[in-house]
């Protein structure tokens, strides 16, 4: 008949659509065993991140200097520009200042990256597959504006 | 005095009027291309990550989520279902690339070796050949569940491509993929749409995606002049109109058939909507750009 091509692809792609459900289930709830690990594992961290200032604050120890900081690096389709707070010792706020020759469909991706930093407060985080140098650009802005807060 | 007066004017052939109106059909889709390259070369680029996505994700066995990578893909399969592959055909800059280098090809070969007719693979063994991007898609989606595509980090001529559209050189560690990328280039040159017919894997994609059958060519094959095979001559991707009807997902909806026919057999079934080609197109491009737009893929807004 007429339209055979048309329904033999629609068949076959409910197929496809109908795989996709026991998978995303299955795969739900291995995230959710992870997210009971994490979460341990993120009261653990914020106890010895605790500790940590506590010890800082008496001794002064932070590497950086209060204030604002701007940094810029090579992104994918130009430089990127951060701007930087550090209240306290701590890294307290990232916000992205120039990243207009990034496309915004990467940038979607890469806003967890900024969330990791804080949480980390440092640098070494990993950068997002499939966004390689626009990750990789602003990990080295942060970096510079690190720098520059050196004390 | 009066002689002036009583001149009429000659009916313009209906042969002249179809070569205007199929430049003029050409000029519009140059035009749409250029527009498409300039606002947003990446477009493929993003498609074919939002496919990389979904196998990388179940290759680690998490969660499929909704991101701008998926949305992509959702966006560019969904208006290919709606629309045929008007992308391929006016959209990618690959395509583009591929149209420029095979048309400056024809000059270069007619003007310059004055050969009668621009160097082609043969047409017995394009059906072949058209397998090879299936094969190239499958291994691509294998090496990416499989957690291994850092491995291949370089090699990709896409890549190369993208670091040139952004205006910048590729660094040395780019070597495979500059050579990939000039073997391309050279296949450009010896026949039309060389990289979507044999290599590209998002058009391998858009091949077995179910086309919406009014965004499909119709060809009113009883019309037909015996013996004329304007349309199947003119179809850069080889496809045999008379016998496999245009509902072949290897149709990337040029429309340089329906240009060329001299009895206008073909036509989209929107076209009692739209009027004439030029339009459609026209409405297409500027669907597909509100839709670039707002899938994040144009750089400038």
């Amino acid at each position: 008949m007429k339209y055979r091509n048309f329904i033999t692809k629609v068949l076959c792609f409910m197929l496809v659509f109908a795989a996709f459900v026991p998978y995303q289930a299955k795969a739900s709830r291995k995230a959710e065993e992870e997210a009971e690990n994490a979460a341990e594992i993120a009261e653990v961290e914020a106890a010895n991140r605790e500790v940590r200032r506590q010890m800082a604050d008496a001794e002064k120890t932070s590497p950086y200097a209060d204030g604002v900081y701007e940094g810029t690096a090579e992104g994918f389709g130009g430089p990127v520009s951060v701007e930087v707070t550090i209240d306290g010792g701590d890294i307290t706020e990232i916000r992205l200042l120039d990243v207009s020759g990034e496309d915004p469909a990467y940038l979607m991706q890469v806003e967890s990256l900024l969330d990791r930093m804080l949480q980390t407060q440092g640098v070494d985080v990993d950068t997002i597959s499939g966004a390689t140098f626009t990750s990789k650009g602003l990990i080295n802005a942060v970096t510079e504006a690190l720098r520059k807060a050196l004390k | 005095m009066d002689q002036q007066n009583e001149q009429v004017k000659k009916p313009v052939p209906a042969s002249v009027k179809r070569r205007t109106a199929n430049r003029n059909r050409a000029m519009v889709r140059a035009a749409v291309q250029v527009l498409f390259f300039v606002t947003m070369p990446g477009a493929f680029v993003a498609g074919f990550n939002g496919i990389k996505y979904i196998f990388r994700t179940m290759g680690a066995g998490s969660v499929l989520e909704i991101n701008s990578f998926a949305m992509v893909l959702i966006g560019l399969g969904g208006f290919t279902v709606l629309f045929g592959r008007f992308f391929c055909g006016y959209v990618c800059s690959f395509g583009a690339l591929g149209d420029l280098v095979y048309w400056l090809s024809g000059i270069f070969q007619k003007k310059i070796l004055k050969k009668r007719k621009q160097l082609s693979l043969p047409k017995q063994a394009l059906p072949v050949l058209q397998k090879l991007k299936y094969l190239n898609l499958a291994f691509i989606v294998l090496m990416t569940a499989a957690g291994l595509m850092d491995s291949l980090q370089g090699t990709s001529p896409w890549d190369v491509f993208s670091r040139f559209t952004a205006l910048k050189l590729p660094t040395a560690d780019y070597l495979p993929g500059i050579i990939c990328l000039i073997l391309i280039l050279i296949g450009m040159a010896v026949q039309s749409r060389f990289f979507c017919q044999f290599l590209c894997p998002l058009g391998a994609f858009f091949t077995v995606l179910p086309i919406m059958p009014f965004a499909v060519l119709h060809r009113d094959a009883p019309n037909c002049l015996k013996g004329c095979s304007a349309c199947k001559n003119t179809c850069p991707v080889g496809l045999k109109l008379e016998t496999d009807g245009i509902r072949n997902g290897e149709c990337i909806s040029c429309g340089k058939c329906t240009g060329v026919c001299p009895k206008n057999n073909l036509q989209y079934p929107a076209d009692v909507v739209f009027k004439n080609e030029i339009i459609y197109a026209l409405f297409r491009a500027a669907v597909f750009f509100a839709l670039g737009v707002w899938l994040g893929l144009c750089r400038f807004l």
